[in-house]
């Protein structure tokens, strides 16, 4: 089967605004206070058409699979925004009937009624609730407490009703977090009429609040330590695994037939339109972003020629294939895939050979004729795929 | 009795002197006061034309400049052949001596005669040279002239009352100096008409004539396209250039007569040692060769490996390189199992070393671990062999060992006296044998001790500079071989034994040694995916150990809304930090923990 690299069936909308910045968060992002979100709406809305309009028919035919709203704070945009901006797609691209189309939401600044963003669209909802202690909310500088979070997902459930498609985000590592406080949130979160649970280690990123804060106070705000982390980790993975949520990625927990479509889309490296400030977007062979401030955004949006653009050579492609395809715990990523991507089979031999020589060390497994990760180096999954970069140099 | 003919207008000279008393800096002067090279092209210290030696400070390769200088209404030409001054490089000065028919000795006003200082003097008395004492740095307040000339004639024996006083750096004193090269140093005797026979003193490579010679004509002559035959080395080439040296540039000449120093290129394009060896012409060929130099011996040994195993041969055509101009490197092919492949080369010292293994990474971009600096053991074994050991790796088993000499050496120190005490303690520490100690003077102290040269290429003269504030100096002459309670101490990590972190060692200091070498690597090395025990055992005796943690964790990421490149770049840097490691078992090792035997201690 050959498969049409050109298809674009993933699609990315960037929201950057948040009413405030969280102390742990280095991304590019607009304080919504300062104004401009309708001025961004329609600068997307001229994207969107501007972009389009460049693609190839042919890159169009197939209807979309999935569309994600992250940022930032998605839930700042109203409904009839994300209406707005759904439909300004459907003109050049027809919707899957089982599109998966999610919105990411913080639990306390909705803009609109649930239900409007339902009618919008959406069909899941990734909500950042990150803990279920109020002290930990605090420490990461969250602006909603535990109860919030929760009554807000109960009130996504009842309005989702059967279609109920509902993700959260949850941290560990958070400072002064034990792991009693740990256990409690992920046992709460178990129980809430939710589907998927996206788990993530916090890390310290330079430049950041909680950088210094960490540094320079110690007492308030103590780190878990790395072995701490793995603790966190491991223990979750067996009680979200008694609970029904299964791994099904080495950060992502899903219920049967939850497992999110878009976020597979990006460690298959399947073309992904992006659109928004600072979108990430890779429509083969070429990886590009989107200018990343207001004013640039809105210049760039009259025409959308991207400018910040690198191709992805094969070699970086097929790297790219093994090492976020390894990171599926399940589906893993299949030998025929691989040896397909590969460019030569001079390489292809090369990587085989360090496959075996990975299972034959207990880093990797091989199941079904696809391989994953062996679940006891997902913590340490670094120095196992970082022999996977730079195939390209000689061997 | 027949009068020997001179070449009158030609001076060949050196200068002899010890680190920082300012041998560059005068070289320097004298170039510029006979207009050798014009002021705005002259770079600080023009005969140290390696980067190294001019960082450092030191001279390493030596050079030759021919300067022209009018006395009296006659026009001299003065060859300066410069000299190294550090302790590793006796033999390097002795090449330029027997280019020469007299030397400076300079002298610094502030510190005296120095240990270094008194071995070239020797050496150049014994290559029957002209010693002219130069006194340097006299406009300095702490100069005292007097006292140092008084050194001069006590500890060296020279006549210093003609001492000529100057100040290079303030262009004290400069054409004093001239004059008296002029005056002082015979003139080269003119053997034009016997059988040609040139010195090499000191060769490189040029990457579009090839090997380039730098000779001292001592008999005969020289000509453009003459077949010259290299004595030792066998082969015959013909002259395609010839010349003589005023850095930066050659003046190129048709003959060279006897007395003359300069250059030849001859397409040389094989690499071997030239240095040393006798050139004749096949117009007028010498039956017998120069005596050459004092061979020099390779003192100190270490395990070269490339840091990337791919960067093999380049290392193996980087060593022939430097080989070509320092013949007192030598190298052979190694393997050890940590390291892979790689060459144990000798050399003439601690600093030697260090700067070929620099000149390596600077001038060949090549990447290196180096493994502790090893001596020659004599092996005894049970069957009554004899040995030669340098490789820690190589050592026969305890049980098939009778017994071990090692090389001993004989250090002379020269230092203020209030810093006798404390080396003193350092020379014991290092199992020195005290022999003797004079006073120079009121303040300065000659200490002599036998010492085992192992306990001296460890970090004796780094050692030796930071107690006494950088004011001792040192020299030391290779003695005898001495049997002494030797012990192999290897290391083990989980189990293994890392064959290039054997140490041969007193078995007085092992147990010290091994703590201390544990201790170090549990630091150096990073928790790996399993805990790693790391012992240190002399046989199967296990002296110490202790153990690295596993690693649990590097980090479970966000994968960024598709910010792939990312998380590309964290892998990264992951391996970039996996390539500097070597696996050695299942265990990664820093580059470092290879050099942790050398700098125990550091922290």
């Amino acid at each position: 089967m050959t498969v049409n690299r050109h298809e674009i069936e993933h699609l990315y909308v960037h929201v950057p605004f948040c009413k405030s910045r969280c102390v742990y968060c280095d991304f590019y992002l607009e304080l919504e206070k300062h104004g401009g979100v309708s001025a961004y709406v329609d600068a997307l809305n001229r994207e969107i058409h501007a972009r389009f309009s460049t693609l190839k028919t042919d890159a169009l035919k197939t209807p979309l699979h999935t569309v994600y709203f992250g940022g930032g704070t998605p839930s700042l945009l109203t409904a009839s925004q994300v209406g707005e901006i759904l439909q300004g797609i459907q003109a050049f691209q027809v919707f899957a009937s089982d599109c998966e189309i999610t919105f990411e939401l913080n639990p306390d600044d909705a803009q609109s009624p649930l239900d409007a963003y339902l009618e919008a669209g959406i069909n899941r909802f990734s909500v950042g609730v990150q803990s279920l202690s109020n002290d930990e909310l605090k420490k990461l500088s969250r602006r909603h407490d535990a109860q919030t979070a929760t009554q807000r997902i109960h009130d996504l459930a009842k309005c989702m009703g059967e279609t109920a498609n509902i993700s959260v985000d949850l941290m560990y590592g958070i400072p002064t977090q034990s792991l009693a406080s740990w256990q409690a949130t992920v046992q709460e979160a178990c129980d809430l009429p939710i589907q998927h649970i996206s788990m993530y280690g916090l890390q310290l990123e330079a430049g950041t609040a909680l950088e210094t804060l960490a540094k320079k106070a110690t007492k308030h705000y103590p780190l878990p330590s790395d072995d701490e982390h793995v603790t966190f980790y491991e223990w979750a993975v067996d009680y979200l695994a008694e609970h029904g949520f299964h791994r099904y990625e080495a950060s992502n927990f899903a219920k049967e037939g939850f497992e999110s479509r878009h976020n597979l889309a990006y460690w298959q490296q399947k073309n992904v339109l992006a659109f928004g400030p600072s979108a990430h977007g890779y429509v083969h062979p070429t990886r590009y972003s989107v200018p990343s401030n207001l004013k640039a955004y809105t210049a760039f949006s009259q025409v959308a020629e991207i400018t910040e653009e690198a191709v992805v050579s094969d070699v970086e492609r097929f790297e790219n294939l093994l090492i976020f395809g390894l990171r599926l715990t399940q589906v893993g990523v299949k030998a025929s895939t691989l040896k397909e991507a590969c460019p030569s089979p001079a390489l292809w031999r090369h990587v085989e050979g360090l496959l075996a020589e990975k299972i034959a060390q207990g880093q990797v497994e091989k199941r079904n004729d696809a391989y994953t990760l062996h679940p006891a180096w997902i913590p340490r999954m670094n120095s196992a795929l970082c022999d996977f970069i730079g195939l390209d140099a000689p061997h | 009795m027949i009068q020997v003919q001179r070449n009158k207008n030609i001076r060949n000279f050196c200068i002899i002197a010890h680190i920082d008393h300012g041998k560059s800096t005068l070289a320097d002067r004298l170039l510029e006061f006979t207009n050798t090279i014009e002021k705005r092209i002259m770079q600080e210290q023009m005969l140290d034309s390696l980067d190294l030696e001019r960082e450092r400070g030191i001279t390493i390769k030596l050079n030759a400049a021919r300067m022209e200088f009018t006395y009296d209404d006659t026009v001299y030409v003065l060859n300066l052949i410069d000299t190294p001054g550090h302790v590793d490089f006796s033999y390097e000065v002795s090449r330029s001596l027997e280019a020469c028919e007299g030397a400076l000795l300079v002298v610094d006003a502030t510190q005296g005669v120095e240990a270094q200082t008194l071995a070239n003097v020797y050496m150049a008395l014994d290559a029957d040279l002209e010693i002219i004492p130069v006194i340097n740095k006299i406009d300095l307040p702490s100069a005292d002239v007097d006292r140092v000339k008084k050194e001069i004639e006590e500890v060296i024996g020279i006549d210093a009352s003609e001492a000529i006083l100057c100040s290079a750096k303030a262009g004290i004193g400069i054409e004093e100096v001239l004059r008296a090269v002029v005056e002082r140093i015979p003139a080269p005797v003119i053997e034009d008409d016997k059988p040609t026979r040139a010195l090499v003193f000191d060769s490189y490579f040029d990457s579009y004539m090839g090997i380039i010679a730098y000779i001292r004509v001592i008999d005969g002559e020289i000509r453009k396209n003459d077949t010259i035959h290299f004595m030792q080395n066998g082969r015959s080439y013909e002259v395609a250039e010839l010349g003589t040296l005023v850095p930066p540039l050659k003046i190129k000449r048709d003959i060279l007569h006897s007395g003359e120093v300069g250059y030849v290129a001859a397409s040389i394009k094989e690499i071997g040692a030239l240095v040393g060896d006798t050139v004749t012409t096949v117009r007028a060929k010498a039956s017998e060769a120069l005596d050459g130099y004092k061979e020099a011996i390779p003192m100190v040994f270490c395990g070269l490996y490339p840091a990337d195993n791919d960067d093999y041969v380049e290392l193996k055509e980087s060593l022939a390189k430097l080989k070509l101009n320092d013949s007192s490197i030598t190298f052979e092919p190694e393997t050890s199992e940590a390291l892979g492949f790689g060459f144990r080369c000798g050399f003439l010292g601690l600093l030697h070393m260090e700067i070929i293994q620099e000149r390596i990474e600077r001038e060949y971009n090549i990447g290196m671990i180096r493994t502790a600096p090893s001596v020659i053991y004599k092996v005894h074994t049970m069957k009554g062999e004899v040995l030669d050991v340098s490789n820690p790796a190589e050592m026969p088993d305890a049980g098939k060992r009778d017994f071990i000499e090692e090389p001993y050496v004989h250090v002379s120190i020269m230092l203020p006296q209030e810093f006798v005490g404390t080396m003193m303690e350092l020379a014991q520490d290092r199992r020195g044998e005290f022999k003797n100690m004079n006073y120079i003077d009121e303040k300065r102290v000659s200490l002599e001790y036998e010492l085992p040269l192992a306990e001296m290429v460890t970090d004796f003269y780094d050692h030796l500079k930071s107690r006494s504030k950088g004011y001792a100096s040192m020299d030391y002459t290779f003695l005898d071989y001495r049997r002494s309670k030797l012990v192999k101490l290897d290391v083990m990590l989980a189990g293994e034994v890392v064959d290039a972190l054997s140490v041969i060692i007193h078995e007085d200091k092992a147990f010290y040694m091994g703590r201390a070498l544990t201790e170090k690597l549990k630091k150096l090395i990073p928790k790996q995916m399993f805990e790693v025990p790391i012992q240190a055992a002399i046989g199967s005796r296990v002296i110490a150990r202790t153990n690295i943690k596993a690693m649990r964790k590097n980090v479970l990421d966000k994968c960024y809304g598709g910010d792939i490149s990312r998380k590309r770049k964290l892998l990264e840097k992951q391996k970039e930090g996996k390539k500097r490691m070597k696996a050695v078992g299942r265990v990664e090792v820093p580059q470092e923990a290879f050099v942790a035997v050398l700098s125990l201690d550091d922290d």
